[in-house]
């Protein structure tokens, strides 16, 4: 049987940020609001890394269900710490794809601020090696600077190169009414802002934060049913790497992410130059710099030189996270990977907060863990 | 070791995993935070580093050579062990 083409046929988000006075039942329902999607989904795919932890809630497929109001479509939750979102969307794709849906909604939500920072860093620590790195006190701001500590020693980044990805962050979620931080920062207050684990500071990680996204996925008469600017996903695809920081042969780089990037690329004929929009994940800021170096955008080393130069601005050579990333749109983790995604679908359709002008691609890198899960998504504009 | 009055499950795993104590090894990275150092040792295995915490006075090097002494990790029923690691 012949495989279907999928579509982005619409998608909306709730805003991110600490939104102490609205349930997730209600941050799905803003998502939903502000996709403007009238169309019927046949099944519903959901992404939490952690509802239990964080808002006691388990049986989330039927939760999200309830909450957007659908009727007794099949629900189903994934989850892959971080990635969840970017999963999830694949199994939308997949499920479409394969004709087991024609019309597919999947919704990311993760409720963090209701629990303590304490509480919350022990909640998305359980998405590290526990028993080997996380019950001995590892924390994931403490692996990524393990990672940005050998990225420095080996090619000689610096801290204002790191600091530069969170200013350029900052800088493009002014644009973006959806973003937890609407804020400029500088590179002297990067450098000056507290120590989390050296060498990353508080500026160099995405915040903890409540939001919710969903997309709407269909075939190509879905697309010409129910969207006049439907967006195409060319690939979709899933890289692994050890779950274990300390069983890697390389700490500068992920196998997963190069593994899904280098097969997107390959299946959606798409060549890394004719690529308009990254969204990538930054969760620190030296993840936005290994993604950039793992999809081979830049050289090993390179990236950091690239971003303090202006090169991944918005005006740049390669425009990258013009949503404003993790780091200043928030990082809600289940709605993270579907929010990448939605904000493509708005830059491809030209009605983005922070358009990218002539964008006609785009790529969406969505990571779990340290690394342990990579996606990688490639989307085209233009009528199907 | 003495995990004598520690859980079973303690115990069990402090006689099968942490009987093995590994060698010396030195940072392959290290970061610092309001908890102290930590960091990955290469203790000379493919593939194989072990996060833990850095005894050190002063800010270590990579490349630092380290010899790992037993701790508890938690000391709240059930027992739990790890290795910290001092600089030689």
């Amino acid at each position: 049987m012949a495989e279907n083409r999928v579509f982005v046929l619409g998608a909306g988000s709730s805003k991110f940020g600490e939104r102490w006075d609205f349930s997730a039942e209600s941050l799905l329902k803003e998502a939903l609001a502000n996709s403007g999607f009238s169309g019927a989904p046949d099944s519903l795919i959901v992404s939490s890394m952690a509802s239990g932890e964080f808002i006691s809630q388990e049986h989330v497929g039927a939760f999200a269900r309830n909450a957007l109001g659908f009727p007794e479509i099949p629900s189903l939750r994934v989850e892959a710490a971080c990635a969840s979102g970017g999963v999830a969307s694949r199994v939308g794709y997949l499920s479409v794809k394969s004709s087991e849906s024609r019309v597919c909604a999947v919704a990311g939500f993760e409720k963090m601020t209701d629990i303590g920072a304490d509480s919350a860093e022990r909640t998305l620590s359980l998405a590290s090696d526990f028993e080997n790195e996380g019950r001995l006190g590892a924390t994931f701001p403490s692996l990524y600077a393990l990672i940005a500590r050998a990225h420095i020693s080996k090619f000689g980044t610096t801290d204002e190169e790191l600091a530069s990805v969170s200013v350029k962050n900052h800088r493009n979620a002014m644009k973006n009414p959806f973003a937890h931080f609407r804020k400029e920062i500088t590179i002297e207050e990067v450098l000056s802002s507290p120590v989390v684990a050296d060498p990353l500071k508080v500026l160099d990680c995405a915040p903890v934060s409540d939001g919710a996204s969903i997309i709407f996925l269909g075939n190509e008469s879905a697309a010409k049913e129910f969207s006049e600017s439907p967006v195409e996903i060319l690939a979709f695809e899933q890289g692994s790497d050890t779950l274990s920081l300390g069983k890697r042969t390389d700490l500068t780089g992920f196998r997963s992410t190069k593994t899904a990037g280098k097969r997107a690329f390959e299946r959606s004929g798409i060549p890394k130059g004719k690529i308009d929009i990254v969204e990538c994940h930054d969760c620190f800021t030296i993840a936005e710099l290994l993604a950039l170096e793992d999809l081979g955008f830049f050289g090993k080393g390179l990236s950091g030189r690239a971003t303090l130069s202006g090169d991944t601005s918005v005006s740049g050579l390669l425009p990258v996270n013009p949503s404003g990333g993790l780091k200043a749109k928030g990082h809600p983790v289940g709605a993270t990977g579907v929010s990448q995604i939605a904000e493509c679908f708005r830059q491809l359709s030209g009605t983005s907060g922070n358009q990218v002008n002539g964008a006609k691609t785009a790529l969406v890198h969505n990571v779990g863990g340290a690394g342990a899960t990579a996606t990688v998504a490639i989307m085209k504009g233009g009528a199907p | 070791m003495c995990a004598r009055n520690s859980s079973p499950k303690a115990f069990r795993r402090a006689k099968t995993e942490f009987g093995r104590i590994p060698p010396s090894g030195k940072i392959a990275s290290f970061t610092e935070s309001k908890e102290g150092f930590s960091g990955l040792i290469d203790v000379g295995r493919a593939g194989e580093l072990i996060f833990g915490k850095i005894l050190s006075s002063g800010k270590p090097s990579i490349g630092d050579k380290v010899r790992p002494v037993l701790r508890i990790v938690s000391k709240s029923p059930p027992i739990e062990y790890g290795f910290s690691w001092e600089i030689e």
